[in-house]
């Protein structure tokens, strides 16, 4: 495992407006929130990890 | 830099069926976990990534591959964290010894003939052979059944000598009592321990010899009490549906007698040790490469050793061997794995992009297509041009024109006459082409070249290239009948009009459609003793026009599509970019076929369309992003009528266009995780690429909440 580690994240879904970068540790810990509401909805999440000296700022 | 893409999914609870007759009801269920819980309006998702885990490789053992102990007469194949073991015991038999978890090659004992259960029970029935005849007192399902010109009915095969390489193994056995010969093949695949195994039957006598069962291979280990089979069955429409039972001792059987591969059940199998599941657990599984009738059987004993058994349908099979002549089997591929039924999908998917798939490693991304069946747009040269423009607009990279092009003025479904209706296109074929490639797409079309239609000319020309019983009644089925592809007069025929076809249009792939189950399989002018042929030298006509068709055209891509789902499978996939899973294209029955679907068989090749909503089957109607979101799971395709999507519904399709083409490398060669199953409130399946410098973990652990679920996700490569 690696905490140290940045991830691009990417959504269709509204809800993870506003994040765009977040680390590992963050991940691990806090996880990102998704909303989902109602039948038939759905999201695609793309994580990219970004080279390691990539600076980390969570947003969310 | 590497890429993740998770897809998540929320739906209807469903019932256990697929037909609207039998949904009555669409149940209100929120996206909690707790079936209880009806009113939810959003669930949390948590996601947490634990990555880049050590690669789990040992590098103390010993290389993979096939090895050969000549003191103990045992042949080793060593495949990652699997080993699969056999050896020549005191009677020269070719006896099983051994597959499951790696084992050290020094570890293996010389193989002996297993003692009977009784003073009257012979070892023969005990001992597990790789590949027995009937004879000597089997009584399990033999690999070969033969009946000599002299009237002996008995083959015992022992073995003679090998011929081995480091990855393949021909092993020849004769016959004790003639010259019938069987040289058993083996190949394996170091990277993902898949071992293909097949058998060719030659007849060294000096008499003809009559095949009554000629199998592929004999596969057996032990699962241990409580082991289940799984396996995949459906209907039309509701293909792909994922069955498992507790394996009864005795046998069971799965097959198909229709001549084709099928959809009731498909040749792919697992067997799993009690309490496996899709992270954990032993599974033997496997695959049959043959798209005529096929049978597989599953023979569990007294003492849970498991034999399967796989190859040609012995049901009316006779195969008559002159001397000199010989049969091949289809290929029967293999695995086995210690991680969970997610973990036998992924090693499947990546022997397929491999090692099946016809350009193997170097397959190419499956291109974004449109095509109008499913929205009924006139197959005529103007409105056909004018969906192509609309569907280049939103980032469509091919253009399939579907079913109705062909035939004469006024008639429909003319099969067998494949000459462009002068009525829908006047000009041929070529001013629709030429406004496709100047849009930027390539085109594709339709046929159903196996096919011909009662009110065809070819049918009125050539009666007697249909299959038939002289004097029998022949059903009719959806107007049409089978042609006798075993006919080399046949094979040619359709070889030459697919050939000029394509090269005289610049076809880049042709939709090779299949919508007739066999009846009346007669070949009367085949000599009476190999009328019978016509199960095996149809498909070995029909795979010999596919490759004659893509060797002299090697651009030519085939879509496998047969009323649906139903000639899928790894011998259509060898001649076969991408296929279709199923006719029914609601987004939310799609994500139970699309999960069935890659038990066995890689999303690189499912054609997964945007069609309209309500949808035709169920009249439901799902959100568009939905649409799209499922459809991107697998190969990302439109159906739709797009003359009714308005500004809105065009920039979300342009928009997600653009997003799959981003992750279409990793969705359609990466590695797929089955994160939540399509049985419950919501969905959820991953997709990592595959980056050998940055191996990672995932786990996934679900956890309730009275307003919402929340999944902990973990990667790992």
């Amino acid at each position: 495992m690696n905490p140290d580690a940045t991830y691009r994240v990417e959504t269709t879904d509204d809800a993870l407006k506003g994040v765009e970068k977040i680390s590992g540790l963050d991940l691990l810990h806090r996880g990102l929130q998704l909303s989902l509401r109602g039948d038939y909805d759905s999201a695609v999440i793309v994580f990219e990890r970004l080279p390691s000296a990539a600076s980390v700022s969570t947003t969310h | 830099m590497q890429t993740k893409i998770l897809f998540g999914a929320t739906a209807r609870t469903r019932c256990a069926s697929l037909f609207p007759c039998v949904c009555q009801r669409n149940q209100q269920v929120g996206h909690n976990l707790r079936h209880d819980s009806m009113n939810s309006s959003s669930f949390w998702l948590l996601v947490f990534l634990l990555m880049f885990f050590p690669p789990l490789v040992s590098t103390a053992r010993a290389a993979d591959g096939i090895q050969f102990i000549s003191d103990k007469k045992l042949w080793v194949v060593q495949a990652g964290d699997e080993s699969y073991a056999f050896g020549v015991n005191e009677r020269n038999e070719l006896q099983s010894a051994y597959w499951g978890e790696r084992l050290r090659t020094e570890d293996f004992a010389a193989v002996h003939s297993l003692p009977g259960w009784s003073s009257f029970e012979s070892t023969t029935a005990a001992t597990p052979q790789e590949y027995p005849g009937w004879g000597a007192a089997l009584y399990a399902e033999p690999a070969l059944k033969a009946t000599f010109a002299n009237g002996n009915r008995e083959v015992v095969l022992h073995y003679v000598d090998q011929l081995l390489n480091k990855d393949s193994l021909e092993i020849t056995l004769k016959d004790v009592g003639s010259a019938l010969t069987v040289l058993l093949r083996y190949r394996l695949d170091a990277e993902t321990g898949v071992i293909e195994r097949s058998a060719r039957i030659e007849n060294r006598t000096t008499e003809p010899v009559m095949l009554e069962s000629a199998q592929s291979a004999t596969w057996t280990f032990s699962p241990g009490t409580g082991a289940t089979l799984h396996y995949l069955t459906g209907a039309w429409a509701s293909e792909w549906q994922p069955q498992s039972d507790i394996l009864p001792t005795g046998t069971r059987v799965l097959e198909s007698r229709r001549g084709s591969t099928g959809a009731e059940v498909n040749p792919w199998l697992a067997v799993a040790t009690s309490g496996a599941n899709e992270e954990h657990g032993r599974l033997w599984f496997g695959a049959l490469g043959w798209s005529g009738s096929w049978r597989i059987s599953i023979e569990r004993s007294m003492t849970a050793q498991v034999r399967v058994n796989g190859g040609f349908n012995t049901f009316d099979f006779a195969y008559m061997l002159a001397p000199g002549e010989s049969l091949d089997t289809p290929p029967f591929y293999a695995g086995f794995t210690a991680s969970g039924m997610g973990e036998a999908s992924r090693l499947m998917h990546r022997f397929e992009l491999s090692h099946i798939l016809p350009s193997g490693s170097q397959a190419k991304l499956r291109p974004i297509l449109y095509n109008s069946w499913e929205a009924r747009i006139p197959v005529e040269e103007n409105p056909q041009i004018a969906m192509a423009e609309k569907a280049a607009k939103l980032g469509v990279e091919r253009y399939v024109v579907d079913a109705g092009w062909f035939g004469s003025p006024g008639a429909r479904g003319q099969l067998g006459d494949w000459n462009v209706n002068p009525q829908k296109f006047p000009h041929g074929l070529k001013p629709l082409i030429d406004r496709v490639h100047a849009l930027g797409m390539d085109f594709g079309l339709w046929v159903e070249p196996e096919s011909v239609a009662k009110n065809s000319n070819l049918y009125r020309q050539h009666p007697d290239w249909i299959m038939n019983f002289p004097g029998r009644p022949q059903i009719e089925v959806g107007g049409h009948y089978v042609l006798n592809l075993a006919r080399d007069d046949v094979k040619e025929f359709t070889f030459s009009w697919l050939d000029r076809l394509v090269t005289e249009n610049d076809i880049a792939l042709l939709k090779w459609d299949y919508n007739r189950n066999w009846t009346e399989p007669g070949w009367p002018e085949a000599p009476l003793a190999d009328q019978k042929k016509i199960w095996v030298r149809y498909v070995q006509n029909l795979y010999e026009i596919l490759d004659r068709l893509r060797t002299k055209n090697p651009k030519l891509e085939i879509e496998s599509c047969s009323g649906g789902g139903a000639r899928v499978d790894l011998g259509i996939l060898r001649r076969s970019d991408q296929v279709w899973p199923s006719d029914n294209t609601d987004a939310l029955d799609r994500l139970s076929i699309q999960s069935g679907f890659t038990q066995a068989y890689t999303p690189h090749v499912m054609i997964a369309w945007v069609t309209d909503a309500p949808d035709w089957l169920h009249a439901r109607a799902t959100p568009l992003k939905f649409r799209f979101e499922v459809a991107m799971s697998g190969a990302l395709a439109l159906g739709a009528d797009l003359n009714k999507w308005n500004d809105e519904d065009n920039a979300l399709a342009a928009k997600m266009i653009a997003l799959y083409k981003r992750i279409r490398p990793t969705v359609q060669n990466g590695k797929l995780y089955r994160l939540r199953s399509p049985d419950s409130d919501f969905s959820a399946v991953e997709y990592v690429a595959e980056d050998a410098h940055e191996p990672c973990c995932l786990h996934i652990f679900t956890h309730s909440a009275s307003d919402g679920v929340f999944l902990l996700l973990s990667c790992r490569v």
